[in-house]
């Protein structure tokens, strides 16, 4: 096995290969930069360039450009606040406040550096959980896997308002998401559910409108109304430096780094879940790290660890993504998906030849993630000054672009004008949802999670009646939920213990 | 009894249980493999929506005013008055640049809009506003049609022109 992880190595380290993981690195660098140009319609439209290239080039070139994706599709999140992944969004709520105080270096800084850490430690779980891991993904069947999908939300929820009744509003605005989900025809009973007899809302609502529409267009309408460029209220002072503690920061909180590398990795190993749930699950368990109700009312206004915990979370679930897909032929995602058409266009079978006959590919896959991550991360600090001076724009020049990527993007997902209609309506409701005080978090997980959801929890009820409700693991997953519902309420008693009543004014 | 309060936030609320009201009577005619998940977000939305009304309208401690999202909060204007001014402008520069999509296609669109908005919204000069604007077009000209060879909707406009013309 230790020499199939060399000739991993060796294999990305051979001239075209690795001129092939450069190009596909700097495609993807690029697109991950461009908001809603995801990473998966990107690979869809490299495939027809791999049909001369052996899987040695090939997948490091996919492979490349992929995980490339994910780093930088960060960097929009964190200097305009529009999402350039759908699982760079959790990496808005505190990177866009930092660069709004002029922190946008040290932001920056943080995300890249533990997007890396996170990168190294997903191809490490890849490299390792390979030959043990079938048991522990073989044994979540319709049910449990509903009940992580429930564990993902409440986390989301609870954590996603402060005050009292946070807990509430977080509730009501996943619930809100689950409901947008449900537009579109039933895949159970094929029944057109809320499609107000329009074609186009038969395959629901796209999620890339959606998603631009409710955080982008608010930020733009924030910017014009203050008239001021991005980073208006602070000057952003000697942004190398402030990169540097953010690189920094990805080490004074290493401990939180790895544990949200590790979500990532538990998360992306569960075909479906991914990106879309790990990165709030990792914000969640980030936010639940403070240790006083105060250091809490920090997150959403630009502590630099609700940009730590997303950032290495999105890197490591792509390793851990690779491991159902190669191991089982299930992809875990989109963009695992066309990777895997990839495979097949090489001649490549995901199952136990992965695993044996082409060990050596495997491990040179683990490889490519690292070397392209360090490639694109070096690329992104050494760029940073540039890239943090354009918060520094004045906002007149800036809401064009901004709005013009917001529009191509959208358009880009459909190419159908509809897109443009549900962007404005999702525009209106992320503005509206900022002004209540709504937070658009658990909105967007229960949008993207709503569809699989439904599906589990239909399989299961069919499936087992009500005795799903009493397996072990849906159990011990439903004591971790009210577990993380009473969270915030043990700590706040349990600060009051230490403090004593706060004096009444 | 407390006095009783209305926000912007109980409008949510209850726009929220009506949508779930919606969704509840809607689901009834569906079979139970399409009603199940609906009719249960329908009847969680609408009590919770109920529970969070009631307690933002009888302003129960840990009011509307204490709440706040772990998301990003708006800076806003310390002027009111400026501040509704420029929410309206933009939200009609961002409804013109849907109309223009929607009338000439994103490919006439794009540079009409960034020109019309550097130079009347912005009052940038004519060199900054020339020169973003065919930056902005070579970006968009030079990725997507180009090299991606992306197909972009006829607009509606030019599309009604085409057929009093004759063209294709």
């Amino acid at each position: 096995m230790f020499d199939a992880f060399v000739q991993g190595l060796l294999i990305n380290l051979q001239p075209w290969p690795f001129m092939y993981l450069l190009i596909g690195a700097a495609i993807g660098f690029c697109v991950g930069i461009l908001p809603g140009l995801g990473g998966g319609t990107t690979l869809s439209l490299m495939l027809p360039f791999i049909y001369t290239m052996t899987p040695q080039e090939a997948l490091p070139f996919l492979l490349g450009m992929h995980s490339v994706c994910a780093t930088t599709g960060d960097i929009t999140s964190v200097l305009f606040g529009i999402p350039g992944e759908a699982a760079s969004v959790a990496t808005i709520v505190d990177g866009y406040p930092m660069t709004k105080k002029g922190e946008a270096g040290r932001a920056l800084g943080a995300v890249l550096m533990s997007s890396l850490v996170g990168a190294i430690v997903g191809a490490a779980f890849l490299a390792v959980t390979i030959p043990f891991v079938a048991p522990l993904v073989l044994s979540c069947g319709s049910p449990e896997m509903f009940m992580l999908i429930v564990l993902g939300f409440t986390c989301i929820a609870t954590l996603s308002g402060h005050g009292k009744r946070g807990l509430l509003l977080g509730l009501l605005s996943g619930i809100l998401g689950f409901m947008c989900s449900l537009v579109g025809q039933d895949k159970q009973a094929g029944i057109l559910r809320f499609t107000f007899d329009l074609l186009y809302l038969w395959e629901g609502l796209p999620l890339v409108p959606v998603m631009i529409g409710l955080f982008a267009i608010p930020e733009v309408v924030d910017l014009a109304v203050r008239g001021t460029g991005i980073a208006s209220q602070a000057p952003l002072g000697k942004l190398g430096k402030g990169a540097m503690e953010g690189i920094k920061d990805t080490f004074r909180y290493f401990g939180l780094t790895m544990r949200c590398s590790i979500i990532g990795a538990i998360a992306g190993l569960i075909p479906g879940l991914g990106g879309g749930i790990s990165q709030w699950l990792s914000y969640a368990h980030a936010q639940g790290s403070a240790r006083t109700e105060e250091e809490r009312d920090g997150f959403g206004k630009g502590d630099v660890r609700g940009v730590l915990g997303p950032g290495a979370c999105n890197n490591s679930k792509e390793g851990a993504n690779l491991i159902p897909t190669i191991a089982f032929g299930v992809p875990a995602g989109t963009g695992m998906a066309i990777l895997m058409g990839g495979f097949l266009l090489m001649g490549l079978v995901p199952g136990p030849d992965m695993l044996s006959k082409h060990l050596a590919l495997t491990y040179s896959m683990v490889w490519t993630i690292v070397i392209a991550n360090i490639i694109a991360v070096a690329v992104s600090l050494l760029l940073i000054n540039h890239l943090a001076k354009l918060t520094l724009i004045r906002g007149h020049l800036m809401i064009p672009v901004i709005l013009l990527f917001c529009f191509i993007g959208t358009y880009m997902s459909g190419e159908t004008i509809g897109d443009i209609i549900i962007l404005l309506i999702f525009g209106v409701l992320g503005c509206v949802m900022l002004r209540c005080r709504w937070p658009r978090p658990p909105f967007i997980l229960g949008f993207i999670l709503g569809k699989l959801a439904e599906r589990y929890l239909y399989i299961s009820s069919m499936r087992y009646g009500l005795t799903w409700l009493y397996r072990p693991k849906v159990i011990f997953l439903f004591v971790i939920i009210v577990t993380f519902c009473l969270y915030p309420y043990i700590q706040m008693k349990l600060a009051r213990g230490e403090l004593g009543e706060p004096d009444k004014i | 009894m407390n006095r009783i309060k209305f926000s912007g936030n109980n409008l949510m609320n209850l726009f929220m249980i009506a949508l779930s009201c919606a969704v509840i009577i809607t689901a009834r005619d569906w079979p139970l493999r399409a009603a199940l998940f609906p009719m249960t977000l329908g009847i969680s939305g609408a009590t919770l929506a109920v529970a969070e009304l009631l307690l933002s309208l009888f302003g129960i401690e840990g009011g509307a005013k204490k709440q706040t999202a772990v998301d990003y909060s708006p800076s806003g204007n310390d002027d009111k008055v400026l501040e509704r001014r420029r929410t309206l402008f933009i939200a009609l520069w961002i409804i013109l640049f849907s109309l223009l999509i929607f009338l000439l296609g994103l490919p006439l669109a794009v540079p009409l809009f960034v020109f019309s908005y550097l130079k009347f919204q912005g009052k940038e000069s004519w060199g900054i506003t020339i020169l973003m604007t065919a930056s902005c077009w070579l970006f968009f000209n030079g990725l997507f049609v180009q090299l991606l060879h992306t197909s972009f909707e006829e607009g509606y406009l030019l599309a009604v022109l085409n057929q009093l013309t004759g063209g294709n």
